[in-house]
């Protein structure tokens, strides 16, 4: 009887930024630096790429809502056909690589990896990449939806061209972004000069790898705040009733989902001996239980990014929980 | 499924006998036997198009196809000519019976992914992207309609009425031989990914990206809803009857009943046969009777007995998923196409 499933899922990257940040020239330096690996390379605008034994395919974006009109059921209706397509192959590919057009909505991309079940089944979302232009993007940041849910959806921010920035500017730009977005490493870099194990397979999405939330990222410390897009960090010590969690977390993506970009969270529960690790992006959400809690204190942190979070909301709200 | 009674008697099991395999180059994005039942066309996703001897597997011929890979193969009704399309933007018409190429039409820039055949031979319709092209057999372009909203993802021509009926994302389009724009739209916000028509031209129907099924009357546009499907809706097939529409998603096949006021407030039959997702499904006539064929991941070949009811069943065991089948005009061979591109014959008993 034949199987499915079993084979290895190809890991995806996602790569954002607004045009001119540098991203077609991060795309060359990754495909340069992997030669010899098969990597398929979606791309929403014409760059010019070299490649070898790569494949290129230009997509046009379109985002499909579903019949129930709810933001979190938007998905990408071109990157379900190609990749669809490139997975039939028999030539299998090692990476893909999607780059999203300056002015994308990273969220259907992702979607995308949690709506579709064949997409799902086959390749593993790895992480989303962002490129800003460290000396312009003060241009767009302000005004710009698009450039913030860039910073707020990344896993990875590349703060590029920091060679026409003084240090002041860049202090002043990571610490805003990481006012705004607490999960990501921040990388200074110059022409997306990186390390690619920082880059690719980081496992972003990854549930079964212990989900690593820097504790320097839940203390609060006097980032500049931008007024619509923050990072929401609560660090609970205690264990948290079952029951109360689900009806907290159900209730605050049924009202907040739009709002909320992406969570992710370790939690102890009451009477299980691991944690209970999660993600989400919008209202769609992803748990497991992960490893034994051991000789680490137990305890609860929870990261949430979106647009008007209220910690000390989210902070009570979880708080309601404790067993 | 809320609502829906699945019978959990799973049905007897056989072998149906082989009469051959091959190894195709690549993946089979169509599988499709000429109307005469002689030979077996398949679109492959490494480029070539394979046209095999059906009852022995010899290549009878093989195409070029298309380079970054073929999509779909179209027999003419009337068995004269073979069109292909494929991911280099181009349709081919070549001669049925020697391969020699007749014609070749741009599709435009996006991959040409559906063509098909107007039930008289006169047309041939193919989908590139958010464009609509109608050919004459001979290869001249008739209409082109630009007007999409999105990729198009199926083609139907309606019986007996010269209309051919496409869908994206936002609904169903009707383009005339003549207009560059379509003639009628029955909007529907959802993501259409494989529509069909009923051989009495009287409903359409969609499988849809959220999990459900919609269904059209064809003269006034009035629609409803099937859902309660675990997984998206790739296939789906009306009898020739019309009677019935099979539907795949998940593991169970659904059989809505379009016979007198329509499916409406009726229940559907679930036919429980399949362990893995059902990835094709084709109404035929096998032996002179009525027979549904699904394949799926399991790599199970089920046929499904006239009155559909579960009970009867053929079975053959396959070593890798399902992911095609194909049921000969005159209704003696069943061909299925695995997901590494080997493709097997059965004789139907």
């Amino acid at each position: 009887m034949a199987t499915e499933g079993t084979e290895k899922k190809v890991p995806v990257t996602v790569l954002t930024g607004f045009l001119g940040a540098g991203k077609t020239t991060l795309l060359n330096r990754i495909l340069t630096e992997n030669h010899g690996k098969r990597i398929a390379v979606i791309e929403n605008e014409f760059g010019e790429i070299g490649i070898d034994n790569d494949l290129v395919v230009n997509a046009d974006e379109e985002i499909f809502e579903m019949n129930n009109g709810c933001i979190c059921c938007t998905v990408r209706g071109d990157l379900i056909r190609i990749l669809g397509n490139l997975m039939r192959r028999k030539d299998k590919f090692d990476y893909i690589l999607i780059e999203t057009t300056g002015l994308a909505d990273p969220a259907p991309v992702v979607q995308t990896f949690f709506v579709d079940d064949e997409i799902g089944a086959q390749l593993a979302l790895d992480g989303l990449v962002t490129v800003v232009d460290a000396h312009h993007i003060h241009l767009h940041l302000d005004e710009s939806d698009e450039c913030k849910e860039q910073i707020a959806f990344a896993d990875v921010i590349l703060l590029n061209k920091t060679d026409l920035c003084t240090s002041e500017e860049l202090e002043r730009l990571e610490s805003r972004i990481k006012s705004m977005n607490r999960f990501a490493k921040v990388h200074r870099t110059q022409n997306c000069a990186l390390d690619m194990e920082r880059l690719l397979n980081i496992g972003a999405f990854d549930l079964s790898k212990a989900l690593e939330i820097d504790p320097q990222f839940l203390t609060d410390t006097a980032h500049e705040h931008d007024a619509t897009v923050t990072s929401v960090s609560i660090d609970l010590p205690g264990d948290l009733d079952d029951k109360r969690l689900n009806k907290w977390i159900g209730e605050l993506l049924r009202e907040r989902g739009t709002d909320i970009f992406r969570m992710k969270g370790i939690l102890s529960l009451k009477g299980e001996e691991r944690q209970l690790v999660f993600q989400g992006v919008h209202m769609l959400f992803d748990n497991a239980i992960g490893r034994p809690w051991g000789q680490t204190p137990r305890g609860n942190k929870l990261v949430f990014i979106g647009r008007k979070l209220d910690q000390e909301e989210f902070t009570k709200g979880l708080r309601a929980c404790l067993a | 499924m809320s609502g829906w009674r699945p019978k959990r008697k799973l049905p007897k099991q056989s072998e149906l006998p082989q009469q051959w395999s091959t190894a195709l180059p690549d993946y089979v994005n169509a599988l499709r036997f000429s109307p005469a039942g002689t030979l077996l066309a398949a679109a492959t996703l490494a480029g070539p198009v394979v046209v095999l001897d059906a009852a022995q597997g010899d290549i009878r011929y093989q195409l070029d196809g298309h380079a970054g890979g073929s999509f779909a193969v179209a027999w003419s009704p009337d068995g004269k000519l073979l069109a292909t399309s494929g991911q280099d933007g181009m349709v081919h018409l070549v001669d049925a019976t020697t391969g020699s190429l007749v014609a070749q039409m741009e599709g435009g820039d996006a991959w040409v992914e559906h063509v098909t055949w107007s039930p008289d031979s006169q047309y041939l319709a193919a989908a590139a992207g958010k464009v609509a092209q109608i050919f004459s057999a001979q290869g001249k372009i008739l209409t082109e309609v630009k007007s999409h909203a999105s990729t198009i993802s199926s083609l139907v021509w309606l019986p007996q009425a010269e209309l051919l009926v496409t869908s994206c994302y936002g609904g169903l389009q009707f383009l005339s031989l003549e207009d560059a724009q379509p003639v009628k739209r029955y909007g529907w916000k959802g993501s259409i990914l494989s529509l069909v028509v009923t051989p009495d031209g009287k409903y359409l129907a969609s499988g849809n990206q959220d999990n459900s099924v919609h269904v059209w009357r064809a003269h006034n546009g009035e629609d409803f809803q099937m859902g309660g499907y675990p997984t998206k809706v790739t296939t789906l097939a009306f009898s020739a009857n019309s009677h019935t529409l099979a539907t795949g998603g998940g593991k169970e096949i659904a059989l809505w009943d379009f016979s007198g006021k329509g499916p409406a407030g009726k229940k559907p039959t679930i036919l429980n046969g399949h362990t893995g997702l059902i990835t094709d499904l084709v109404f035929a006539r096998m032996s002179g009777q009525q027979r549904l064929l699904s394949v799926g991941r399991d790599g199970l070949l089920c046929t499904w007995a006239p009155n559909l009811s579960p009970r009867t069943i053929s079975l053959t065991n396959g070593d890798a998923p399902l992911e095609r089948v194909a049921a000969d005009p005159q209704g003696r061979l069943i061909a299925v196409a695995d997901k590494v591109g080997r493709v097997s014959v059965f004789v139907h008993q």
